[in-house]
């Protein structure tokens, strides 16, 4: 339970202490390992509530996941052409109807 | 399991779940909260950051994006400075032009002028030759009238024309066998030389100079000289190129 609070705290550490700095051409890239990470916590939580979570599933299905928009971001780059805000849809989508969901199981009481 | 914000929480679970699972569960959230935090952070310090408050070991520089963002701001300052000595420039630069334009403009003769003055008039001679003459000392020459027409700026000629060709500073007297070119174009006699000045002064300075000195009427040149009140020299039809330099 606490766990994750940890994760947190020691990402905002080590992101604020570290002198280590994004090259500015992969801001995009960035932003979408965010978006992917963010999609997987919403969509492993809402399959923990169902109780079809599975740890093995889920973590290879966030690593695929910021494999293939990492991949399609980063020749939309090198293409010239903007996939980036693309790939933010979808994933944008995919987060909102993830924390309705949520939502449902969470706060309606059955 | 007591408050009814956990019955909530664990109200999806079907089937109990192993200690070690949840923590794998746990683990899993915790990664990805942390991947969220770490990405965040760095990309916000580099944008938004103006000093680096918590990075006081490493370096004091700001976040690289803002470090560009300063610098462009200090960019434009120094283009909108370097704008206004430009303008500072090009006005004092107008200034010289147009000092320099009155200073010489009765050289550059650009314009039609008008005044009192004098009118003189070269001729050859038409006496006939006698045995042994130089038929050159007969005619009208080229330095002639390149000796009166200095004559005439000694005296203080603010415009002269010969022929109705405006005598400027790039003005030359050509002679080309019997021909006189004046501003590239041929001036055949007789001459009317027009100066506008002091009409007394250059009738002194004339008369007792080149003309008395080398007794041209002694071959027969006609020469006349009046004075006029109002002469009007026509203007140049040449232009001139002149370069300034500003200092």
């Amino acid at each position: 339970m606490w766990i994750p609070i940890i994760g947190l705290l020691i990402g905002l550490l080590i992101g604020g202490l570290l002198p280590i700095s994004i090259p500015v051409i992969s801001t995009q890239i960035n932003t979408i390992l965010i978006m992917v990470a963010t999609d997987a916590l919403f969509n492993g939580f809402l399959a923990k509530l169902e109780g079809r979570f599975s740890t093995v599933l889920f973590s290879i299905e966030f690593m695929l996941n910021a494999l293939l928009a990492v991949g399609m971001v980063y020749f939309g780059i090198i293409m010239g052409v903007d996939i980036f805000l693309a790939i933010i849809i979808i994933l944008g989508v995919r987060i909102f109807h993830n924390l309705s969901q949520i939502n449902q199981k969470l706060f309606i009481h059955r | 399991m007591n408050t009814s914000w956990e019955k909530y929480f664990w109200s999806g679970y079907t089937e109990f779940q192993e200690p070690v699972e949840t923590r794998n569960q746990s683990l899993f959230f915790g990664s990805l909260i942390f991947l969220i935090a770490l990405g965040s952070t760095i990309h916000l310090k580099q944008t938004h950051l103006e000093h680096d408050k918590l990075n006081l070991m490493i370096s004091s520089k700001p976040g690289i994006t803002k470090q560009i963002e300063i610098v462009e701001a200090e960019n434009s300052i120094l283009e909108s400075k370097i704008l206004i000595e430009n303008h500072k420039l090009a006005s004092i630069l107008e200034e010289k032009a147009e000092q320099f334009l009155k200073k010489y403009n009765h050289l550059m003769a650009l314009q039609e002028t008008q005044g009192e003055g004098v009118i003189l008039t070269l001729n050859d001679s038409t006496k006939p030759l006698t045995s042994g003459e130089n038929p050159n000392l007969m005619i009208v020459h080229n330095l002639d009238l390149l000796a009166i027409v200095n004559e005439l700026w000694a005296g203080g000629a603010k415009a002269v024309s010969v022929n109705d060709q405006r005598i400027t500073a790039a003005s030359e007297f050509n002679c080309i066998g019997p021909i006189i070119l004046i501003n590239n174009t041929r001036v055949l006699p007789p001459f009317t030389i027009k100066a506008i000045g002091d009409p007394q002064k250059l009738i002194d300075t004339v008369t007792n100079g080149y003309i008395k000195r080398y007794n041209l009427e002694k071959y027969g040149i006609e020469f006349a000289i009046r004075k006029n009140d109002s002469i009007k020299v026509p203007a140049s039809r040449e232009t001139l190129l002149i370069n300034i330099k500003g200092n």
